[in-house]
């Protein structure tokens, strides 16, 4: 049984209109953030999440934590229905699932010592009393190689560099040690000098506590060095998923094909066909009808304007959602 | 290749209340016409500081201490700030990161396109009519975008109007600053698509800002690696990428993500210096893991290697004298 | 390194110069308070042989019709008001901060109606509705109080939920939600400290105006029972007489009352600056 099942998930979010449709509760329209997906992630397993701007990947990620509400659709965790869990039984629940966000700077307290951040949600989840929890956070902070401890302990985030706040960030969520975590862009505002350690450091908690864990990413290339598996995302839908080797040497949505293609590299690109793509993402308030590629696709035809693609598999265990897959 | 522009022992200091930054110290380099040379560093390596030192506005409290800037033969460090205006624009313009804070939102694009030309004494109006129409041809987007809002255009449209901007008045060099880091990558590999045809048509000289080595290699001619306010290497990009010279570009290069090669990649131990107080001998020596012990001493010089320059003491023969 | 010394002062002067002129001001009249018998000549409520007598080394601020001593009881006022004033604003701010903290957090129909009450009593000129809740309440230094409390509670609600709603949207709250910590802790070890600074400046602030509104309320005679000396009161008595040019019984009072409302103003202010500046750098 997979630790995380996550079925239709579908998360529309209100468009608000001007003054006289509030006052009526009218609402104007739908922001369909993520539209119908669907996906599984083992223990141990890493699935990496990759897309543009937009295409939902993030809002996926914070469902499935239920930092937001479904608007429709299942999140099955460990065999229990957690869409609609609130208050204290959610909260008791984020001890096993945890975040690592993007911007290590914004989601630490700026005014509370990094060691007692890491801490508190040991005391706060009653696993431990304050002291025995200062001990442990002093271990962490060894452990992401924040050392000497003495000299990080009571400092505040705005004295450390933004490589030492992403470990701060890492300890605090691994001192839980939790089941399942979301990795949400956790080096792309990291130097790229440091990024090897934060990805390493990852993935040995991965290892430790045999983590579920998703990585969310616009980075094709970064995504490899973690992921058993990679979802493309595209306008709320996820277009192709995948083992990260067959989704990379052997990629099947056009759209897959297009991002390795414009991702940089110092490498020999290995594609079958250069295809040119058209213009920029729709907006998500107005999807297109049909495939919603359809309108940046070369090998876009009739069908692909009406009839929206079901996901086919094109080889074992990698499957895509087009009608002309390569 | 003629020489375009020639920078001499530039070096840009900002004074803080805490102490003097060094951001940038005795960089040096020239760039051909037509060439494309990427800044390539982390944050806080003064590749930025440099960008906008190139077109003498370095922002307070940041100032050029020393050093000069040739363009086109004329040294611009030594122009008053009246005339310095006028060239930029004409002889060497700037794309930021964030287009929306070069862009007025409540101005129609061409009359902000206009305005530019109005600036520099274009007059004429069908003078300007016909600059406007090639700068949108030059950036690929249609002319009936000139009576569009900033709002209406998507991040990469908007990216183009400002690199539009940068090129209406044909300048010998274009300074883009990170002009892609908010941006999707297929529309960064398009702008990067156009940085490069207008290079090529256009003879525009380009200094790319970047803070990705792999962009910058896969785009540009040369590379100069900038760490702790020093331009460590200059190299052509074929050869950076297979012969890396110095320490810290090798550590950049391993710490690349790969599409096929192994699944690792390799950090470079420690952090980057606090540039108010730098370490004494090579900025790099003690992240370096070849450090010998003259580079905690004494400063390696900027030497010449098989046409490739590099500041670090593996390739300066000069030590022990 | 010349460039440092001349930044310095400019830079970092004019809050710091506000900062202790109005932290000097509000401590003289601190001490005043405190030390009052010590420092007041005369006791405040008895005659003197001089009635009318104008500012003069024996009587440094003159005398009244009823012969006392303007300066003692220019010294012994600054208890009466220091007293309203900060009682009034202890209940204010135990108010008005909890409930911003918890509506603005919780946000829903609750938030919606408080809201709107509280907007309510905010559009209400703060003197008019001081005068009305005194006027019910009836004279005494604590229904003065209260008074001028009801006045301050939304000062505190609106900028303490204003700020709470902001900071609800930023990745920080979100963070703490998704470590499960409880909404109190995140209530009040994150938001609270988060927004300490701007409590203090409105408490400053707020404590100036209420010093106006403390003077007049008790101008109106709805303060303090005479002949207690309080500085509002000493006004309203002194306005009478200044057509007989005894202006010394109105300019002491009235220069104390504006002087200790820049006091607290000018610390507001110096706060309020310095806050912004290193939430900058």
């Amino acid at each position: 049984m997979p630790l995380l099942e996550v079925v239709d998930l579908k998360k529309y979010f209100p468009v608000e209109g001007g003054v006289i449709d509030r006052l009526l509760g009218r609402v104007k329209g739908y922001v369909k953030a993520v539209d119908g997906v669907s996906f599984t992630v083992d223990r141990g397993e890493t699935l990496a999440l990759i897309g543009e701007s937009g295409c939902g990947k993030t809002t996926t990620g914070k469902l499935v934590l239920r930092l937001l509400e479904p608007t429709s659709g299942k999140v099955i965790f460990d065999g229990v229905d957690i869409t609609r869990l609130k208050g204290e039984d959610l909260r008791r629940l984020r001890r096993r699932m945890q975040m690592i966000f993007q911007d290590p700077f914004a989601n630490l307290d700026p005014r509370m010592p990094v060691g007692d951040q890491i801490a508190e949600p040991l005391v706060e989840h009653g696993i431990m009393e304050w002291e025995e929890a200062r001990e442990e956070a002093y271990k962490m902070l060894e452990r992401v190689g924040l050392t000497p401890v003495e000299d990080f302990y009571d400092r505040l985030p705005l004295n450390l560099s933004g490589g030492q706040r992403q470990r701060v960030v890492i300890a605090r969520a691994m001192a839980l040690k939790p089941d399942f975590v979301v990795a949400d862009e956790a080096v792309s505002m990291i130097d790229v000098s440091m990024r090897a350690s934060i990805v390493k450091l990852l993935l040995r908690f991965k290892e430790e506590f045999n983590q579920a864990m998703i990585f969310i990413t616009h980075d094709i290339s970064v995504g490899r060095l973690v992921a058993d598996r990679i979802a493309v995302m595209y306008l709320g839908k996820i277009v192709e998923i995948g083992g990260t080797e067959q989704v990379i040497n052997n990629p099947a949505h056009p759209y897959t094909q297009a991002l390795l293609a414009a991702v940089p590299t110092i490498e020999e690109k290995k594609l079958k066909m250069k295809l040119e793509i058209k213009g920029e993402v729709a907006d998500p308030k107005n999807v297109p009808p049909g495939c919603r590629f359809h309108p940046r696709c070369p090998l876009a035809t009739d069908i692909c304007m009406k009839k929206e693609p079901e996901m086919i598999e094109v080889e074992n265990g990698h499957f895509v959602a087009c009608h002309h897959h390569i | 290749m003629d020489t375009v522009l020639k920078v001499e022992d530039l070096s840009v200091h900002y004074y803080t209340l805490s102490g003097i930054v060094r951001a940038v110290e005795d960089v040096s380099f020239e760039l051909g016409r037509g060439e494309w040379m990427s800044l390539v560093g982390e944050s806080g390596s003064g590749k930025s500081t440099l960008g906008f030192a190139l077109l003498r506005l370095v922002p307070p409290p940041g100032r050029i201490v020393s050093g000069r800037i040739f363009l086109e033969g004329d040294d611009i460090t030594r122009v008053p700030e009246s005339r310095m205006r006028s060239i930029r624009g004409s002889k060497i313009s700037m794309v930021l990161q964030d287009p929306l804070t070069s862009l007025d939102p409540l101005r129609r694009i061409g009359d902000q396109l206009e305005e530019i030309l109005d600036v520099h004494g274009v007059k004429d109006e069908d003078e300007k009519k016909k600059r406007i129409r090639e700068a949108m041809r030059n950036v690929r987007l249609p002319y009936d975008y000139v009576s569009y809002y900033p709002h209406q255009l998507s991040g990469g449209q908007r990216q183009r109007i400002a690199i539009a901007s940068g090129i209406i008045l044909n300048p010998s060099v274009l300074v883009a600053d990170e002009p892609t880091t908010a941006l999707d990558v297929i529309v960064q590999s398009k702008i990067m698509d156009l940085l490069d045809d207008l290079r090529r048509n256009l003879g525009i000289s380009i200094i790319l800002v970047t803070h990705d080595l792999a962009l910058a290699l896969e785009r540009s001619d040369k590379i100069a690696v900038m760490y702790a306010g020093q331009i460590v290497e200059e190299s052509p990009s074929k050869d950076v990428a297979k012969n890396p010279l110095h320490p810290y570009t090798r550590g950049l290069i391993g710490s690349i993500p790969r599409l096929y090669g192994p699944k690792n990649i390799e950090e470079i131990p420690g952090f980057p210096p606090d540039l108010r107080n730098p370490p004494t001998g090579c900025r790099f020596h003690p992240r370096c893991k070849y450090a010998m012990d003259i580079c905690s001493t004494s400063e390696p010089g900027y030497v010449e290697v098989e046409g490739r320059k590099v500041r670090c003491w593996l390739y300066d023969k000069t030590r022990g004298g | 390194m010349f460039y440092e010394i001349l930044v310095k002062p400019f830079r970092k002067a004019p809050a710091r110069a506000m900062l202790l002129t109005g932290l000097t001001i509000v401590l003289i009249v601190v001490i005043m308070a405190v030390f009052a018998p010590w420092i007041a000549p005369y006791d405040p409520v008895q005659r003197t042989h001089d009635r009318f007598a104008p500012p003069s080394w024996k009587h440094l601020m003159g005398t009244n019709k009823l012969g006392y001593d303007m300066f003692s009881r220019i010294v012994y006022g600054s208890r009466v008001i220091l007293e309203v004033v900060f009682i009034a604003a202890i209940i204010s701010s135990s108010i008005g901060i909890p409930l911003g903290l918890i509506s603005g957090y919780y946000g829903g129909k609750a938030d919606k109606t408080l809201s709107i009450i509280m907007d309510s009593i905010y559009a209400f000129p703060s003197l008019i509705l001081a005068i009305t809740v005194a006027a019910i309440l009836g004279p005494s230094p604590v229904n003065t109080a209260l008074s001028i409390s009801v006045v301050y509670i939304p000062t505190y609600f609106r900028m303490v939920r204003g700020k709470v709603i902001a900071l609800k949207g930023t990745p920080l709250i979100e963070a703490l939600q998704s470590l499960g910590l409880k909404t109190k802790t995140i209530l009040l070890k994150h938001i609270t400290p988060n927004i300490a600074p701007t409590i203090l400046v409105v408490f400053s602030l707020s404590v100036a105006d209420a010093i106006l509104t403390e003077a007049g309320l008790s101008f109106l005679g709805l303060s303090v029972v005479p002949p207690t000396p309080d500085w509002g009161y000493d006004l309203r008595v002194g306005k009478t007489f200044l057509t007989g040019g005894y202006w010394w019984l109105v300019f002491f009072p009235g220069f104390m009352v504006i002087i200790l409302a820049i006091g607290f103003a000018l610390i507001g202010e110096a706060l309020s600056e310095r806050f912004n500046i290193s939430r900058e750098v």
